[in-house]
């Protein structure tokens, strides 16, 4: 029989490899990636310097220890060139050149990449990024001698980032067009109250605009804004949002909508090929999140060893790890309702609800933080949604 | 005390410190976290996943 092969090394693509080799102890198993393959946890890249981790540190898992406790076979750095889903067989090319491999299953988990933003200017190939391993790693030396930093985008993953270097004694600027951070996810009081949470002049919040160009001054980047201001900053780091890496399946005739289309099966509209995690839109839903990729997983590696499991979603709930003012999100799948506040001083309970009544979701940060689960029970008992 | 770690996100749960937000004060003995704990880091992990780090 031919291996299973997933092409993706991230938190899908491993988790799909870990549960198939619970299942399964002899099937064969292969892991293609365009980087070097290891187990790493991407959330903890915009908390690393609270938690005092270096780049090695936080590396959980080499890809000989993968190859050895999952019983895989691994390659790094190895760019999948095309899919002939006729012949079940993938051209790659690699390290030791060009080759072929074939398939009896193709999980696709490739992730998605950080947007690229209209901005102008001759600092531009300066702006970094913090998706994978190999960005953080120049992030990191980037950082070293420096102290300010500007953050494009006020979104979870920027909000992060700013609480992590400002714990680290950085001084953080934060560009985004939404008027209060997180401005998709959370309540405008949970928002607003994310930088009234942050050290007195620790960093500055530039909401309603967006960076235009970015220029090299004498030991500067000078970041010009839409709203006319200049900020001089030593780097500018971009969390801008996400883009699922869909062009393999595109050119390959797999069917691609905001993502690669999957059903709740996690399957293509190609025989044995499926997707997962955030290259993925399931049922017309995007869920670039952690949960819903460790249990489509779960349902994939049961589907893949021929026991058909449909995806169910106890929970979408996402930790927002702000050490000033911790906040814990439920997304609503549906964006017709209206937010339900309560609460003061940092510390709210907010629901997402529909005209129905139900509640879709949920926002909580502070103190409120305690009760995540009373209101995952009310969030699933209202909403069958999750279920896709 | 002991230590013991998610194996997904490597959340920590320290004896020492407990899971004040999940409702286990500091002290709380892992032996008394009950098997649906859920990693409060990443909610995906459960009590039984968590792997021993430091005794």
């Amino acid at each position: 029989m031919k291996p299973i092969v997933i092409i993706g090394s991230g938190h899908g693509g491993l988790t799909t490899a870990r549960e198939i080799r619970q299942l399964d102890k002899n099937i064969e198993i292969i892991i293609i990636s365009k980087e070097q393959v290891c187990a790493y946890y991407k959330p903890n890249l915009s908390k690393a310097l609270a938690m005092k981790k270096s780049v090695d540190q936080l590396v959980m898992k080499t890809a000989d220890r993968l190859e050895n406790d999952l019983d895989v076979i691994t390659y790094s750095y190895t760019n999948v060139a095309h899919i002939d889903t006729k012949e079940n067989e993938l051209c790659v090319m690699g390290l030791e050149g060009e080759q072929k491999i074939g398939y009896s299953s193709l999980v696709l988990a490739m992730g998605a990449s950080p947007n690229n933003l209209p901005i102008i200017g001759d600092a531009k190939d300066e702006i970094v990024t913090v998706n994978s391993l190999d960005d953080y790693v120049i992030f990191r030396e980037k950082i070293k001698n420096n102290t300010r930093v500007l953050i494009i985008g006020a979104g979870f993953v920027g909000c992060e980032l700013a609480s992590d270097l400002v714990s680290s004694q950085y001084h953080v600027d934060i560009v985004d067009l939404s008027q209060w951070p997180m401005q998709r996810m959370v309540p405008k009081e949970i928002g607003d109250a994310i930088p009234s949470s942050f050290p007195n002049g620790s960093s500055k919040w530039h909401m309603n605009t967006s960076v235009v160009k970015v220029s090299k001054s004498d030991d500067a980047i000078d970041v010009h804004l839409s709203n006319g201001k200049k900020v001089s900053v030593d780097v500018v780091v971009s969390a801008a949002g996400l883009s699922p890496n869909c062009d393999l399946a595109f050119d390959s005739g797999i069917k691609v909508c905001g993502g690669i289309g999957v059903d709740e099966y996690l399957r293509t509209n190609i025989e044995n090929v499926y997707a997962i995690g955030d290259c993925a839109e399931i049922n017309g839903n995007y869920l670039p999140f952690i949960s819903p990729a460790t249990h489509s997983a779960k349902a994939l590696a049961k589907t893949i060893l021929g026991n058909s499991t449909k995806l169910q979603i106890p929970g979408l709930d996402v930790a927002i790890k702000i050490s000033t003012c911790p906040i814990v999100v439920s997304p609503s799948l549906k964006k017709t309702g209206r937010w339900v506040t309560t609460g003061k001083e940092g510390n709210f309970i907010s629901r997402f609800v529909a005209d129905d009544g139900g509640i879709l979701g949920f926002a909580i940060s502070g103190l409120m933080i305690t009760h995540k689960n009373t209101l995952a029970q009310e969030c699933i008992a209202a909403n069958s949604l999750k279920t896709l | 005390m002991a230590k013991y770690e998610c194996p997904d996100c490597g959340c920590i749960y320290d004896e020492d410190i407990g899971a004040e937000h999940e409702g286990y004060p500091a002290g709380t003995k892992w032996e008394d976290i009950p098997d649906e704990f859920p990693c409060p880091d990443c909610f995906v992990r459960e009590k039984p996943d968590f792997e021993l780090v430091e005794n």
